[in-house]
């Protein structure tokens, strides 16, 4: 049946898809005060990440990472979710979209499920709970986290419907529930669909499908994960055992011309290959053997490289150049045979392995299809959505963008860039508007059921009521300890109103619980015993805020964490230790005050540092939706390295982009240029920073005034010292060779031999990562050099190809155009010597055993990028932001917050934070923009309730906090005392600490709270 | 048709380079890049048979049974072709190692068609020196029209076959039915039988006929093109090899049968 729904303006954004791309794109929409349609084919949002057991670089658990953010997403104001859903039809144009949205049925009524699993454990086969190995099982609830938390009913497996629907405690079952049409207007359109994964059963020769221990990686990840079939224990599918050897086997289904292979790179499996047998080998040490078969190692993302290097030296991973043949298994035999060849021998060796794991790639799915064809987008060759080279996330349907997967293969930090920069795109095309609950413009949206904060519930004076809830949190707490006897213990604790034991306090019907109890006991206190503070403390003082509580009368007690992960095989101790924990939460909690928040209203103007292709391109995005930017250039001209650039690996003109941009950013109203500007000082907090710079020739000094700060200070060509480079006229780096090729074709034309050598400067000791652009380059030169002139012999020095993402189509095209690629060992560089004009390149060639000698024309070294030590050194000293040991600035969390800088309001696009395209470079440069609105689309800043206070008649003005505050915000005022600006105080507590006189708390860990915490800890132990 | 390439004379006779030989001089690469043995033999391919596109991942190698012998292997084989070393690439024996069974296609990932390679490689070998053995059998086979490479005659085949099949009709009763045709006209199938069988396995000859017999199939030998062995393909010689094909087909044709089932 078709509804159609009028009325309805146009003013907010459909994202298409909830994995982590669309997850991100709608929280920064929403922040930026957009309304934002979510749908989602599946009937939970969270896509691929939640499949995953852990990542890199830290190996932390992914579901714990990416759990916050979807429950985030669901207690977001701006954000409508709908599940089970599909976009079927796009009419109209950017601005003033109709999209045709399909829902098909769930049979289960949100409003009422429970999640109770009453269904599942009556009707297994047709409502199935429990993860599978196989992550295209109809599962309905793949992990205890989802969201929305409940079931749904696959009823065409269901014989007796009228029983199953009877069954439900809730009558939350509907049988007659149908597919749904409705049509919604939108400004914009966001395509976060992601991609399918390759099925290898079609390469036959590694039995995938036929033996059951041979498995992708991603049911690998099921296997390892705590919530996948095996509960976490890493057996083998063919008797329950341990395995003691296993092999990954890299580009199946990719870098592939047979049997259904994606002849593109899928860019991420060497990555999850490294991190899948780094875990077996962390949680499995010496019992078990890893080894990774794999053709180039394509570890080129930032810090990546350092990644594989302590893979095989710390954990002893053993690597392998080879592609085998078959995996299989001998008639009788326990172990599977690999027959593989190794890179220099003519020898076929046979390798017995207990499990193989296939690293499979990404392939184009049915649903991206279908979803480009609803949407009338441009696909590329392979079957992605088609985006021009300078504009990242854009398709061909203006006001249609697109993020993630199923714009190219890429891994989480990419998705996550280019889904905060789609928010930003998209952003431009609908107004901010009130967020529900204040202001409901849109009755017909799902019901919303979160309510504006109720009034908060004066507690002072107040005996403490304290209710405290324990997580199960499955197996992770609930298997360890006995945790109804710790709830009974609890209950006992003096000014425990309530102990109670909750499946997972952080799901939706956990939160209602603790709400429920907040109101109907007039509790005052509340402390959860579950996992981490630092992921989940947002969100249970958002809870208890909710309930009409002031947000700083939590307290959790880190069980899991600091426990039952810890003592997993002592359950006495860990049970002894969970008790301690909540006895000292619970007298933590009971000194805890109401705090207020200090507001200040927000600067909404933007200073950017680095007046390249990054810079001017966040600039712009923010200065056309109408913030004042400020863009400081060091250097007396716009543009940067793009500037050197002539062509891109696809062959788009950067000069004309470049020399646009310039034109754009100089001629735009709300855009001051500042060139020649060396930024010198700098204070302040987010929306209301100062940094002084001096600027031109003369040097002088002015000061801006901003709200948030955008770093986009590049890098530097590398130049090194090597292979005749300034010493001869033949040798060149790539980024020269780029002009040449441009400038002098004729002389290009003529030569008749060209070396390139890779890695000149990058993957050394003193330069130790990949520099990620110079593969590209060196395939881009070579190209054009075979177009000049189809008979000269061209050849490639290379350690490993890394032409990720559809680069190897142009890798593969190289090769076809007779461009010869050899690689060569750090232990045996080419060596160069001048041979008149020319220079004599030696080699050895592995494959052949032999040393080869080419008398080249020219000589082009692939020399990548450093970091602009001298700049982002003394950048980072004045903005206080962290770098990494190669002097790039070190983002926020390098998985989820790419953008970000651990310094709050502060964002980093293109080569700043690590080498990458100038494509990369945009996309990073809009995500800046897309980040920056969600601060300033803030009236005010909240600087929170934990800053340092001063008691004046403690304090002796002795000067210590004045000496070692960071920030410099003490000062002894007219009355002889210590004070401290609210506003300022970075809440860090290093005053709080040394003051002789204790004179200084900081509030949230004021002394009296540490101490009863301490006191709780230690009651126990005395007794 | 002869082979494609021009025959050569002995002076390009392959000499052996021993393994562990380390003595060997750098390959030159200099100069302008002239039209090599693999540029030829991509003209001759669809798509030139990706011979190109090597990505030297080695599954070739590592599922070929001739990798190893003679210190070659179809990677390496591949690459010599590629960097231009044509002598050694036309000159290696161990072009006649090859069996052509296709593993090495099979699976590799860009589709390189090595076997062609391979086969185009033996083709540019002057035909007498090509390995004594394979010579022996295609020339065995061409100056019969029963095509045995073991030189066996249509009434030699046909005693074999009246003989092994009158002895197990009495052994086994079972089989007592049983029949093995010679020329039965308007059969469904003509099945053909390598030479071996009848010249040196009689007994072999029997669980093929017995199969045959069990699902009631309606075939026939042919006095004509019965041998099934083709030593003149292996020899890379086209013409000889189309002989072969062509005697055996036109006998199948001639007793008008539907189904040419080749067993070998």
């Amino acid at each position: 049946m078709e509804t159609i729904e009028r009325f309805q303006t146009r003013n907010k954004v459909l994202v298409v898809g909830g994995g982590v791309g669309g997850i991100r794109t709608a929280l920064d929409l929403a922040e930026a005060g957009r309304d934002v349609v979510l749908i989602d084919a599946a009937n939970a949002i969270g896509g691929l990440m939640t499949h995953l057991d852990r990542t890199f670089p830290t190996n932390n658990c992914d579901l714990c990472t990416i759990s916050p953010n979807m429950s985030e997403e669901n207690r977001s104001r701006h954000i409508d979710l709908m599940t089970l859903t599909r976009i079927i039809g796009l009419e109209g144009a950017a601005g003033d979209f109709t999209a045709t949205l399909s829902t098909a049925p769930r049979y289960i009524d949100l409003t009422r499920c429970t999640a109770c699993g009453e269904c599942r454990r009556r009707f297994p086969e047709c409502v199935d709970f429990s993860p599978g190995l196989d992550h295209r099982a109809p599962t309905c609830m793949r992990y205890p986290q989802a969201t929305p938390q409940a079931f749904s009913i696959d009823l065409a497996r269901c014989k007796d419907k009228q029983a199953l629907a009877a069954c439900c405690p809730a009558g939350a079952i509907v049988l007659d529930d149908a597919e749904s049409r409705r049509q919604m207007r939108f400004g914009a359109v966001v395509m976060a669909t992601g991609a399918g994964i390759f099925d290898p059963s079609a390469l036959d020769n590694f039995n995938y499908g036929k033996d059951p221990d041979v498995v992708t990686s991603l049911e690998y990840e099921r296997i390892l994960s705590a919530s996948g079939p095996t509960g976490g224990r890493l057996v083998r599918g063919s008797d329950g055992k341990v395995p003691e050897k296993i092999a990954w086997i890299q580009c199946v289904g990719s870098r592939g011309l047979q049997k259904g292979a994606a002849p593109y790179c899928s860019s991420v499996c060497c990555m999850f290959a490294l991190k899948e047998a780094i875990v077996t080998k962390e949680r499995f040490a010496d019992q078990i053997d890893t080894t990774v078969f794999f053709m180039d190692m394509r570890t080129f993302g930032k810090d990546y490289e350092q990644y594989y290097q302590r893979s095989r030296d710390e954990y002893g991973l053993r690597f392998v150049r080879s592609r085998p043949h078959s995996v299989m298994r001998r008639p009788g035999e326990d172990r599977l045979t690999v027959t593989f060849a190794p890179y220099d021998q003519s020898v076929v060796k046979e390798e017995g392995f207990d499990m193989v794991v296939l690293a499979t790639g990404f392939a184009v799915s049915e649903e991206m299809r279908k979803t480009a064809e609803a949407l009338g987008i441009e696909l590329n060759e392979h079957g992605f959505a088609k985006t021009p080279g300078f504009n990242p996330v854009a398709t061909s349907r203006q006001g249609v963008y697109v993020c993630g997967m199923f714009e190219s293969p890429k891994d989480i930090p990419e998705t996550m860039i280019q889904a905060s920069a789609a928010a930003c795109r998209a952003a431009a095309l609908v107004a901010p508007v009130p967020a529900k609950g204040v202001e409901a413009p849109e009755g017909e949206m799902a019901e919303d059921e979160l309510e504006p904060f109720p009034p908060e519930r004066d507690v002072t004076g107040e005996d403490p009521k304290v209710g405290v809830f324990i997580c199960e949190c499955g197996e992770n707490i609930g298997g360890v300890v006995n945790v109804q006897a710790l709830a009974k213990d609890a209950g006992s604790l003096p000014g425990v109103e309530t102990a109670e034991v909750l499946g997972y306090s952080c799901s939706r019907e956990g939160m209602k619980k603790i709400q429920e109890r907040i109101r109907e006991l007039q509790l005052n206190r509340v402390v959860i015993g579950g996992c981490s503070p630092r992921t989940h403390e947002l969100q249970f003082q958002d809870t208890i805020r909710r309930a009409g509580l002031n947000k700083y009368l939590v307290e959790i007690a880190n069980l899991r964490d600091q426990d039952t992960w810890v003592h997993l095989d002592r359950p006495a101790e860990a049970a002894a230790n969970a008790r301690a924990l909540i006895q000292a939460a619970v007298s933590a909690v009971k000194t805890a005050r109401p705090l207020t928040e200090h507001l200040l209203p927000m600067n909404q103007d933007v200073l950017v540092v680095g007046g390249g292709v990054a810079g001017m391109t966040a600039a712009l995005r923010l200065a056309d939706q109408g913030y004042q930017v400020f863009l400081a250039e060091r250097r007396s001209m716009l543009g940067g390295i793009a500037n050197l650039v002539r062509k891109t690996l696809e062959g788009d003109d950067v000069q004309a982009f470049v020399r646009d941009l310039i034109d754009r950013t100089l001629a735009h109203e709300n855009l001051q240029v500042i060139t020649s500007a060396f930024i010198v000082d700098h204070s302040g907090m987010p929306g209301m920073f100062k940094t002084g710079m001096q600027v031109g020739p003369q040097m002088f000094y002015r000061q801006i005034n901003h709200g948030v700060t955008i770093m986009a200070t590049g890098a530097l060509p590398n130049r090194p010292s090597a292979y005749l480079l300034g010493e001869h006229d033949a040798v060149m780096t790539q980024l020269e060779a780029d002009a040449l090729i441009e400038e002098d074709s004729d002389r290009v034309a003529a030569w008749e031999n060209v070396v390139m050598i890779q890695c000149v400067g990058s993957r050394i000791p003193e330069n130790p990562n990949c520099s990620r652009i110079c593969c590209q380059a060196a395939v881009k030169n070579a190209l054009r050099i075979k177009e000049l002139n189809s008979e000269a012999r061209v050849i490639v020095l290379y350690r490993d190809m890394r032409t990720y993402g559809f680069q190897e189509d142009y890798y593969r095209k190289a090769r076809e155009k007779g461009v010869i690629f050899a690689r060569y060992e750090t232990d045996a560089l080419p060596q160069t010597e001048a041979a008149g004009d020319r220079v004599l390149v030696t080699f050895t060639d592995p494959i052949l055993g032999r040393t080869l000698s080419v008398e080249a024309d020219a000589l082009m070294l692939s020399t990548g990028f450093v970091s602009d030590d001298e700049s982002t050194e003394d950048l980072a000293a004045i903005f206080k932001l962290p770098r990494t040991s190669d002097g790039y600035f070190l983002e926020d969390h390098i998985k989820l917050r790419p953008v970000d800088l651990p310094a709050p309001g502060f964002f980093v696009a293109g080569t700043a934070h690590a080498p990458k395209s100038i494509k990369e470079s945009l996309s990073q440069a809009e995500a800046a923009a897309g980040r920056a609105l969600t601060l300033l689309a803030r009236e005010s800043i909240n600087l929170g309730a934990a800053v340092a206070r001063v008691d004046d008649s403690k304090c002796a003005a002795c000067l210590i906090c004045v000496r070692v505050c960071p920030y410099g915000v003490p000062f002894i005022n007219a009355d002889g005392y210590s004070e401290i600006d609210p506003a300022k105080c970075h809440g860090c507590g290093t005053c709080a600490s040394e003051c002789p006189a204790k004179a200084i708390d900081l509030m949230c860990f004021e002394d009296d709270q540490i101490l009863a915490k301490l006191n709780g800890l230690l009651e126990r132990m005395v007794a | 048709m002869q082979g494609v390439f021009e025959e050569k004379g002995p002076s390009n006779r392959y000499v052996a380079e021993k393994e562990g030989q380390m003595t060997q001089e750098p390959i030159r690469l200099s100069g302008k890049k002239t039209s090599t043995f693999i540029d030829k033999v991509k003209e001759l391919l669809p798509d030139g048979g990706n011979l190109n596109l090597c990505l030297t991942c080695g599954a070739c190698s590592s599922g070929c049974p001739a990798t190893g012998l003679e210190g070659m292997d179809p990677r390496k084989f591949l690459r010599m072709a590629a960097l231009g070393m044509d002598e050694e690439v036309t000159s290696t024996p161990w072009v006649w190692m090859c069996s052509m069974c296709q593993r090495c296609i099979y699976v590799c990932p860009m589709k390189i068609d090595i076997p062609r390679l391979v086969y185009f490689a033996r083709q540019s070998w002057p035909r007498e020196t090509r390995p004594k053995g394979i010579l022996g059998s295609c020339d065995m086979a061409l100056k019969n029209d029963t095509c045995s490479a073991m030189g066996a005659g249509e009434e030699d085949f046909q005693f074999v076959v009246e003989d092994v099949l009158e002895e197990y009709r009495e052994a086994q009763p079972e089989f007592a039915e049983m029949e093995a045709p010679i020329d039965k006209q308007g059969a469904e199938f003509f099945v053909n039988q390598n030479s071996r069988e009848p010249v040196t396995e009689p007994d072999e000859l029997l669980p093929l006929w017995k199969i045959l017999h069990t699902v009631g199939a309606d075939w026939t030998y042919g006095s004509k093109g019965w041998a099934a062995e083709n030593y003149c393909m292996f020899l890379a010689d086209d013409e000889s090899w189309k002989h072969i094909t062509q005697t055996a087909v036109k006998q199948a044709d001639d007793l008008g049968c539907k189904v040419f089932l080749n067993t070998e």
